[in-house]
């Protein structure tokens, strides 16, 4: 996701995990029916979603309430009218998203136990790989259009992995638990079957929780910038060049090492679940990027800005 | 490093880096993504525009063999400050030069019409995730230690520092050799490093001065036996 564009998909991804896998609660209906002239006794599970005090929408108004009285709001923009129009936004773009509305209604309507929520999370996963390279060339153009650093924007795509570690690992997880949930006793024993539900429910919570406090920071951070270079609020999510300068920098400084942390934290909180997901499979020998990256490190004399300058001189000639 | 990385695994040797070599590790690190992200949107871009105005063609226009020739009047510049003195080493510069060119060719071999923009959009993206990644491994080797580098945090003494200094060997290399000279009290020590034009070529003043031995990992093993 870039600092400044579209309201993505990855905006509202953890609460789609949230109430795609959190909310979910095993159901058995129990139907009598006459066949051949003998009454059988049919029974039938699926999951249900428990219904939560607060709505979508509740969610993401409060979530934007929390995010105005964090940060110091541009002075052209009004505190309340902002968290307004964030909520709108996000909404809006949610009522669009048939394909994940879709999804979640197959999970509502499957007699199957666990095999549509792992349809789920891998609609999820499949679908943020499609967006990965496009979240790459947003962050890409934030850089260009911009004076921020170029490790500002690589920790973007550092959060980008991170996101997608943390699907495969819930995956995993649901894979496993579908396997348990289609035991013998499992499905003989809806009790057993319930108990297995909320092992998972109980194993998926403090890493969506993990998540949404970490993507939390990282959207105040990207949020900030794109307000601190709007004047209007037409201007905001355009694109448009950033300017370092014009964000306040205490809040930014603030803004920065938080997201920073929770980035780090996330990272070693998924490690200690499945290093095996989390650590880097890039090919470093054979990419010519990073070889040449490395030459650079071995020999950092390079990096003296005046024999580059140099080189600015008489373009026309 | 690989063989180094084996003896340290068959031998069962414990492996430190200290808290200056960690804060100038890092700064290396984002100072030369600094530099490249730097070099990327303003001199790249900045020759190849002048090489389009040059010939009068839009600065929309795709690229083609003679942007290829505008980055050459960029680099022989660089080269030609570069053998006045200011710099001595050609193999960085060069590696940049050579990332650069390669990976415009590539695009005009594969007969695909890319402007100015889009060449330093998808130039940005390959340093975007290569620099991810290289974020990613240094945390996995150094911040989390998932592997077999562990994080000394040994104070290092002062006055070493300053005898350090007094032979001309100055921060942060004296902090880095300090640090190390706190472990040979406990067990014996080697301080490894590549860096032969400020420590390696003084290995034996230093071993008078500190009893540290300092040399290249692939000789490590050998010193600690």
């Amino acid at each position: 996701m870039a600092v400044s564009g579209a309201v993505t998909s990855l905006d509202y991804n953890t609460s789609a995990l949230r109430s795609g896998l959190l909310t979910v609660k095993p159901i058995e209906i129990a139907k009598t029916i006459k066949k051949y002239g003998l009454r059988f006794r049919q029974v039938t599970r699926r999951l249900d979603f428990e219904k939560s005090p607060r709505t979508f929408e509740d969610v993401v108004k409060l979530n934007n309430e929390i995010f105005v009285s964090k940060i110091e709001v541009p002075p052209q923009f009004d505190p309340m009218k902002l968290a307004e129009y964030y909520t709108k936004k996000s909404i809006d773009n949610y009522k669009k998203d048939t394909e994940l509305k879709q999804i979640i209604q197959e999970v509502k309507e499957s007699t199957r136990v666990a095999g549509p929520l792992l349809s789920f999370v891998r609609f999820i996963r499949n679908r943020f790989e499609s967006e990965l390279r496009d979240y790459i060339r947003l962050n890409a153009r934030g850089f260009l259009q911009s004076n921020f650093p170029l490790t500002f924007f690589s920790s973007f795509v550092l959060s980008d992995y991170t996101f997608h570690s943390c699907v495969l690992i819930l995956e995993n997880l649901v894979r496993r638990y579908e396997i348990r949930s289609n035991l013998p006793r499992a499905r003989t024993e809806f009790r057993i079957y319930q108990r297995v539900i909320g092992e998972m429910k109980g194993e998926i919570s403090p890493i969506i929780d993990q998540m949404d406090t970490f993507l939390m920071s990282e959207l105040c951070l990207k949020r900030v910038i794109d307000l601190w270079n709007s004047e209007t609020y037409d201007d905001i999510y355009k694109p448009k060049f950033l300017d370092m300068k014009k964000v306040k920098h205490e809040g930014l400084s603030r803004l920065e090492n938080e997201f920073k942390t929770n980035l780090r934290e996330t990272r070693h909180f998924l490690y200690s679940i499945n290093p095996s997901v989390v650590s880097t499979k890039y090919d470093f020998r054979n990419d010519s990027t990073s070889q040449m990256i490395g030459k650079l490190l071995m020999n950092p004399t390079v990096l003296r800005s005046e024999s580059w300058q140099g080189g600015l001189m008489d373009v026309s000639s | 490093m690989n063989k180094f990385k084996n003896d340290i695994e068959q031998n069962s040797i414990p492996c430190y880096i200290s808290n200056s070599v960690k804060r100038e590790l890092e700064g290396k690190i984002e100072d030369t993504l600094k530099f490249l992200g730097e070099t990327l949107k303003e001199l790249i871009k900045y020759y190849l525009e002048g090489g389009k105005k040059r010939r009068g063609l839009p600065l929309n226009s795709p690229l083609n063999s003679d942007d290829i020739i505008s980055l050459e009047k960029f680099f022989i510049r660089i080269h030609s400050r570069r053998g006045r003195g200011i710099e001595t080493l050609p193999a960085p510069a060069y590696a940049i030069e050579e990332w650069v060119v390669s990976f415009l060719n590539e695009k005009i071999m594969e007969g695909e019409r890319i402007n100015i923009d889009e060449f330093l959009t998808e130039l940005t993206q390959t340093l975007l995730v290569a620099s991810a990644n290289i974020e990613s491994r240094y945390e996995e080797l150094i911040t989390f230690e998932r592997e077999y580098i562990k994080e000394s945090n040994e104070v290092p003494d002062k006055a070493v520092i300053d005898s350090l200094r007094n032979i001309g060997i100055h921060d942060p290399d004296a902090t880095h050799i300090a640090s190390a000279e706190k472990h040979i009290a406990t067990e014996p020590t080697v301080f490894i490093t590549n860096d032969y034009g400020t420590i390696l070529n003084r290995q034996a003043e230093i071993r008078r001065l500190v009893n540290l031995f300092c040399c290249d990992p692939i000789y490590g093993v050998y010193h600690l036996h």
